[in-house]
């Protein structure tokens, strides 16, 4: 019979939407772990050093981690971004197969391209001796495989394997960096770490091979997702650089300290802004249980109600549900955030007391305190963006977040000492209010973004979808 | 794949999911009707659900000037923004409203006017895509369906309304007549087609489109599934399935208001037809038929054999070949020398073809019944007594003529055009008489004494042989047949431009 009239209407297969957003969620929360890792590493060292401040070697030794910690994490940030989509998906679509080999693709691509930077770097910038630059380029390579390999932590369900890992390679870094730094200076802290962290690296990688036992195949499979996803390692890229724009621009104050090896670092500011970074420690924790509790399940109700024929009244009274939720979240955050800002202000100068840290830099710790309270707040609002799949919403407000770091930190630069802080702080406020407003715009249409805009199902040729892939938001004829 | 044709094709064939990609009646029909009239250039439009096009299923024939597609789930991007989008949707959803409740070509013409002058700078981001048309949804399935799974309206909307833009955007090939093979979203490119540009439409329905939606619509598990949970919101009024039903009538109406002529391939689909809005003065019957000439030279066979009958047709379950060898079983209490052949490829469904030759050998007639695969038909026919039809559906079997012009009666089931076929129409002048027996379905009894009645009576089934042949000669003689095609075809291409029509109508 001629006639194609009904056939328009072909099935196309349906299934829970939970799976996948579940991984993906997990992976926007543990996107902030390196971040907060890199802090506790490099305050620990910081503490360590303040107490041994006369070994030049103490000193050396920290300047060499944070280039590493700052660049290791921003030049990763993208291929981590996308690996963890095209995982999330993997998982989601039971196809777990490529794991391993995606595991080494994304080392080969991570080390090809960051290796020659890295290199070039210790062998042209700083004064270095010749294993001191080897072992330097080493410990940048262990660092950036940390940053690779975290993605896979939210699928491998074995938390044990992963805390001990972790807390066994900081205690042997530790270890080896005091047991060799005495006789080996420089060198032997950053060998000792290096082994440390080395430690962990291994321990995951095998945790994760002991996990998905499947041949390495198709290694780079994951640079399809580049393409439909490009914004997800613009992204990562954008945000990594946004919360180091201001310490590098800090590099070039002129009360930095220039290293006799040649190289920059202030180690005042960045010392004050990482303390007050882990002020949000209890925001992030507030995240993770928002995310898996009270907004998780109305997110599901709401696509639920929808793959499970609700009307459009109903599908109304839910989006009203997530925007309810996530307006109380919002609240909660601010008043859990606001009181941890409020007493790190008040108390400042008895906890830089105990960091020993100098007292007259407790103004730039408390506008650092300020920033990173409107910090929590833009990475609330990331969170959301990245639940529905909002990704050019997500270069948004990254870039946002870079460019008014680089202008106002460059500002406070031109305005001098009282200032210092005052760039991070004004972008951190204001990426925040940006993010915030997108996340408001988009939640007031959210239906029309998911049936149409985030749906990959609806639109003609011109919006193919990656070979594998699958968008959370995929609201396909059921 | 497409080629643009110089000047006017005489016909611009409208062919939607059939020729020249899917094989099938319809499809065949068309092949035919174009090699029938060389001396006609053909333009044809292939409207398919996307571009995932496959490969061609037939050779296109010399006079096939050229070939357009239209994708009706891809109405094609265009422009990001369009300005007074809001004022347009507006302005059509009064008509797109009526199209999904009981609308017609005034409908048609009013969304043709908004659109058309626009063409080129509308698509799917700013018809479909849109802030505004996600409004338009909204408002259309809060007013209509409300109580109804959303994401099935959401669907449906943009298989309907997308569809139907698809065919009210497309390019139109010039030609001098318009002939669409069905009605629903070809139907609505003739409908266009004429009120833009004055030139004649025909439509030829071989199954009636709405009719034969209704089925698969009624089939449809997907649709009109309500939430399972929650506090049961009962639905109000109208369900997706009758929106679904409802806009195809309005889409077919439009069509047949549109069209000059409404042909079918027999009387019983003209019921369905006026059903669906078609008005009596345009419609008219032109049935497919078969080479006479040639058939009606084949002579029996006068050698002597047991009795012989026929199953002629694929070994499909809708053919319902196990009534037929049931039938063959009581058949044998009353012609104990019966033999009985199944004629036709037993590939399709294997699995079927297995189990009804496991049903032969269950029944103990493997010394009666003989499967002979796909055959030449002139082979068989002048050694075959009775021609059996069990189908529990069809349009207008072939065989029934094939088997007449060769002189051979056939017991059929009442279903498509067999009745009229092999009875005669109730207007037939002069009444030839029956050409054999129709029976009721599933019934192998009734078909076995029907069958019984030809073979024990010689005069009656000679009566029958002579009936069918001479109906076949005055009817269904595919030259006489092509003739009429020529003759309409001449008269609607000769016709002068009507100007305006679009105005007119809107």
């Amino acid at each position: 019979m001629a006639g194609v009239g009904f056939e328009l209407r072909r099935l196309t297969r349906s299934d829970d939407l939970a799976g996948l957003v579940r991984a993906y969620g997990h992976a926007s929360v543990v996107s902030g772990g390196p971040w907060l890792m890199t802090v506790l590493a490099i305050a620990a060292v910081t503490w360590f050093v303040v107490g041994f401040d006369t070994m030049r070697e103490l000193e050396l030794f920290r300047t060499i981690l944070i280039y590493n910690f700052a660049f290791s994490l921003t030049l990763t940030s993208p291929v981590a971004l996308v690996t963890t989509r095209f995982l999330s998906d993997q998982i989601y679509l039971k196809n777990v197969e490529r794991a391993p080999g995606m595991l080494l693709g994304s080392l080969i691509v991570n080390f090809t391209l960051q290796a020659p930077l890295a290199a070039a770097f210790y062998a042209f910038v700083p004064d270095l001796p010749g294993p001191l630059a080897v072992l330097s380029v080493i410990n940048y390579l262990v660092i950036a495989a940390l940053w690779q390999v975290t993605v896979f932590l939210t699928a491998l369900k074995d938390y044990r394997t992963v805390t001990l890992a972790f807390a066994g390679g900081i205690a042997v870094a530790v270890a080896a960096s005091v047991v060799f730094g005495f006789p080996y200076g420089t060198f032997g802290l950053l060998g000792g770490f290096t082994a440390g962290f080395a430690l962990i690296v291994f321990v995951i990688i095998a945790r994760i091979l002991a996990e998905y036992r499947h041949p390495l195949k198709r290694p780079m499979a994951f640079l399809a997702y580049c393409r439909p996803y490009w914004e997800l390692p613009i992204a990562g890229l954008l945000y990594a650089a946004a919360i180091w724009a201001d310490k590098w621009i800090m590099w070039f104050a002129p009360d930095r300290v220039l290293t006799p090896e040649g190289l920059a670092i202030h180690p005042f500011y960045d010392s004050a802004m990482f303390f007050a970074y882990l002020t949000i420690v209890p925001s992030l924790a507030l995240f993770m249980i928002m995310t898996e509790t009270s907004f998780f399940e109305r997110y599901v109700a709401f696509y639920r109600t929808i793959q499970r024929h609700g009307t459009y009244a109903q599908i109304l009274g839910h989006q009203k549900e997530i925007v309810d939720t996530l307006a109380g979240s919002l609240r909660n955050l601010i008043v859990l955030q606001g009181t941890v800002s409020f007493a790190a202000i008040v108390l400042a100068p008895q906890l830089l007391g105990a960091f020993g840290i100098a007292y007259h830099h407790i103004g730039m710790f408390r506008i650092g305190v300020l920033g990173a309270l409107f910090h929590a707040l833009f990475l609330f609002a990331m969170i959301i963006l990245t639940y529905f799949d909002l990704r050019r919403d997500m270069v948004a407000a990254t870039a946002t977040f870079l460019g008014a770091n680089a202008l106002f930190t460059l500002g406070a630069l031109e305005l001098g000492f009282p200032y210092y802080g005052y760039g991070y702080f004004l972008a951190a406020l204001i990426a925040a209010c940006v993010a915030l407003g997108i996340v408001s715009v988009r939640l007031a249409k959210l239906p029309y973004l998911t049936f149409v805009v985030c749906n990959p199902s609806v639109g003609g040729a011109d919006r193919k979808r990656p070979e594998h892939g699958l968008a959370p938001l995929d609201i396909v004829r059921s | 794949m497409s080629t643009a044709a110089a000047s006017p094709a005489d016909v611009c064939l409208l062919l939607e999911g059939s020729y020249p990609y899917v094989v099938g009646g319809v499809s065949n029909w068309a092949d035919e009707l174009m090699r029938s009239h060389p001396h006609l250039t053909y333009h044809l439009v292939a409207l398919l659900p996307d571009r995932n096009v496959s490969r061609l299923r037939y050779d296109l024939p010399p006079n096939a000037v050229g070939l357009d597609h239209v994708f009706l789930q891809d109405v094609g991007k265009g422009p990001a923004r369009f300005a007074g989008l809001e004022a347009l949707l507006t302005r059509i959803e009064p008509a797109l409203g009526r199209l999904q409740a009981a609308g017609g070509l005034a409908d048609l013409a009013a969304v043709i006017d908004a659109l058309a002058p626009h063409r080129g700078r509308l698509g799917r981001r700013t018809l479909l895509d849109s802030p505004e048309a996600w409004q338009l949804i909204v408002r259309m399935y809060e007013s209509t369906v409300r109580g109804t799974s959303f994401l099935d309206y959401f669907w449906t909307w943009r298989a309907q309304i997308g569809g139907l833009f698809a065919a009210l955007l497309c390019d139109l090939p010039p030609a001098k007549v318009y002939h669409t093979t069905s009605t629903g979203y070809a139907g609505l490119l003739a409908a266009r087609a004429a009120l833009e540009t004055g030139r004649p439409a025909i439509v030829t329905e071989h199954g009636i489109y709405t009719d034969e939606r209704r089925i698969e619509i009624a089939m449809a598990q997907w649709l009109g599934r309500q939430q399972r949970y929650g506090f049961g919101v009962e639905s109000e009024g109208r369900s997706l399935k009758d929106l679904w039903v409802d806009t195809f009538v309005s889409y077919s109406h439009a069509c047949y208001d549109a069209c000059d002529a409404i042909v079918t391939l027999y009387q019983g689909n003209q019921e369905l037809q006026r059903r669906d809005g078609a008005d009596p003065a345009k419609m008219r019957v032109i049935p497919n038929g078969v080479d006479y000439a040639g058939l009606s030279r084949i002579a029996r066979d006068p050698t002597p054999r047991r009795p012989t009958v026929a199953f002629i047709g694929r070994v499909v379950p809708i053919k319902d070949v196990k009534t037929f060898i049931y039938s063959i079983a009581h058949l044998r209490t009353m012609v104990p020398d019966i033999r009985a052949l199944v004629l036709g490829p037993e590939d399709e469904d294997p699995e079927y073809a297995a189990e009804c030759r496991k049903l032969v050998a269950q029944a103990d007639l493997a010394k009666v019944v003989s499967f002979a695969g796909q055959v030449r038909l002139e082979d068989y026919l002048d050694r075959i007594d009775v021609v059996v039809l069990t189908s529990i559906s069809e349009a207008q079997p072939l065989v029934i003529l094939e088997a007449g012009a060769a002189g051979v009666p056939t017991v059929a089931t009442d279903v498509g055009a067999c009745r009229e076929m092999i009875q005669g129409a109730a207007d037939e002048v002069p009444a030839f008489g029956p050409g054999g027996a129709i029976t009721a379905l599933a019934d192998p009894v009734a078909t076995a004494m029907a069958v019984a009645d030809l073979l024990l009576r010689p005069s009656h089934r000679e009566a029958c042989a002579k009936a069918i042949k001479a109906r076949v000669a005055a009817t269904y003689n595919r030259d006489t047949l092509n003739e009429v095609y020529r003759a309409l075809y001449d008269e609607l291409r000769q016709r002068p431009d009507r100007a305006a029509r679009l105005a007119e109508v809107a």
